[in-house]
């Protein structure tokens, strides 16, 4: 006898059903946290579909339109899509009108902080996206992205320090550059490391 | 996510061309049983979005070397997740077992009737705990099948096993976890 036939004899026999098999598995589905109607987050969605649209043939990337995809590779994604993007701009050429990215400086907070050798803002129309070459931050620590607003604090997004290495990230959040105050660049502790004062716009 | 080979493979052919809709597709239709997997394994929410959302990366960035087997588009994804998610237990992002109760309020209840729903809450959080009783064994498979949403065949392909021998082995998780829970009920 196979195991398909074992199973079928078993479930006709005084055991549990086929049937009361799959509602104690629809129970736990639900215990364990399954949500059938659960939807990704609007930002995360948007990174997947630059990810896609970085990915695509050179017709199909440098498509109009596409450009503001093109910069807005989500919270989360960090540099892993951070070096796709570069990747993909660098492959435009001389032509491409570039994304307009506006210059900030960050400034330490602890000794030693890392160090940003460049960091700028893009002003979406859906959010403010944060890029920022980092390097020399403590290895193996997580460090989280927050956007100071006027509305308060939102995250934008972490990332994982690795050593020698030149982390090219991209963070993502949705309030407007007119709404962000100042960005810092905190521990798992919540103990700020860098900080950009940001001027109104 | 739909697994019939005709729709998957004409969907797996825009994702190839980079077809940002495709991908958006393929990501709301696998978000819902990769962030509740993610979300039970890892320690915090928001490193359970981090984990699909880098699975979803690795899934664009190899998606042309995909070849269809029996664990479907979803299977694959689903392995990627599990590779995902290991390694961020390596990187030691996970600060503690997530809280069953936690997952538990954070799903909508299937009824509405205040009592009903308490009821049901209590039930869900004693399958939880009747669940982390188990052996790291039975819960991999129940999870494949229950927020992977994986069928026999798939988590056969999956774990190199045969899908009769992977739904004699569900059967019995099950009634393991029958018998956990109805303990905890006594």
């Amino acid at each position: 006898m196979s195991d398909d036939e074992r199973y079928a004899a078993g479930s006709d026999a005084e055991g549990p059903t086929e049937n009361d098999e799959s509602a104690l598995l629809g129970e736990l589905g639900r215990a364990l946290g399954h949500d059938p109607a659960a939807t990704p987050p609007p930002e995360r969605v948007e990174s997947v579909r630059a990810a896609a649209a970085a990915m695509a043939p050179a017709p199909t990337r440098l498509r109009p339109g596409r450009r503001a995809l093109l910069g807005g590779l989500a919270a989360g994604v960090g540099g892993v899509a951070g070096y796709l993007l570069h990747d993909v701009r660098t492959d435009e050429g001389p032509t491409a009108s570039p994304v307009p990215m506006e210059s900030i400086a960050f400034a330490p907070l602890t000794d030693p902080a890392g160090t940003v050798s460049a960091s700028s803002l893009i002003n979406h129309t859906w959010g403010t996206e944060l890029v920022v070459d980092l390097s020399d931050l403590e290895a193996g620590t997580a460090y989280d992205v927050v956007f100071e607003t006027v509305g308060g604090e939102v995250g934008a997004g972490s990332l994982l320090a690795v050593a020698g290495v030149l982390m090219r990230c991209r963070f993502n959040a949705a309030p407007l550059r007119a709404d962000v105050r100042a960005i810092e660049l905190r521990t798992a502790a919540g103990t700020p490391v860098l900080r950009a004062d940001l001027p109104s716009v | 996510m739909d697994d019939d080979p005709a729709d998957e493979r004409r969907l797996v052919d825009r994702a190839r061309a980079g077809d940002p809709d495709a991908w958006e597709l393929v990501y709301r239709r696998a978000y819902p049983r990769l962030i509740a997997y993610a979300r039970h394994r890892l320690a915090t929410h928001e490193q359970a979005e981090e984990a699909v959302s880098e699975t979803m990366l690795r899934a664009i960035g190899s998606i042309a070397r995909y070849e269809r087997t029996d664990a479907g588009l979803q299977g694959w994804l689903f392995g990627i997740a599990r590779n995902v998610v290991l390694e961020t237990y390596r990187a030691g992002a996970r600060q503690r077992t997530t809280d069953p109760a936690v997952l538990v309020t954070e799903t909508a209840p299937a009824h509405t009737e205040p009592e009903a729903v308490a009821v049901q809450g209590e039930q869900s959080r004693l399958l939880a705990r009747a669940f982390h009783r188990l052996s790291e064994a039975d819960r991999d498979l129940l999870e494949l099948r229950v927020l992977g949403g994986l069928g026999a065949e798939q988590v056969g392909a999956l774990t190199g096993r045969r899908a009769g021998a992977v739904r004699m082995a569900q059967s019995r998780a099950l009634a393991r976890l029958r018998t956990e829970y109805e303990g905890l009920m006594a």
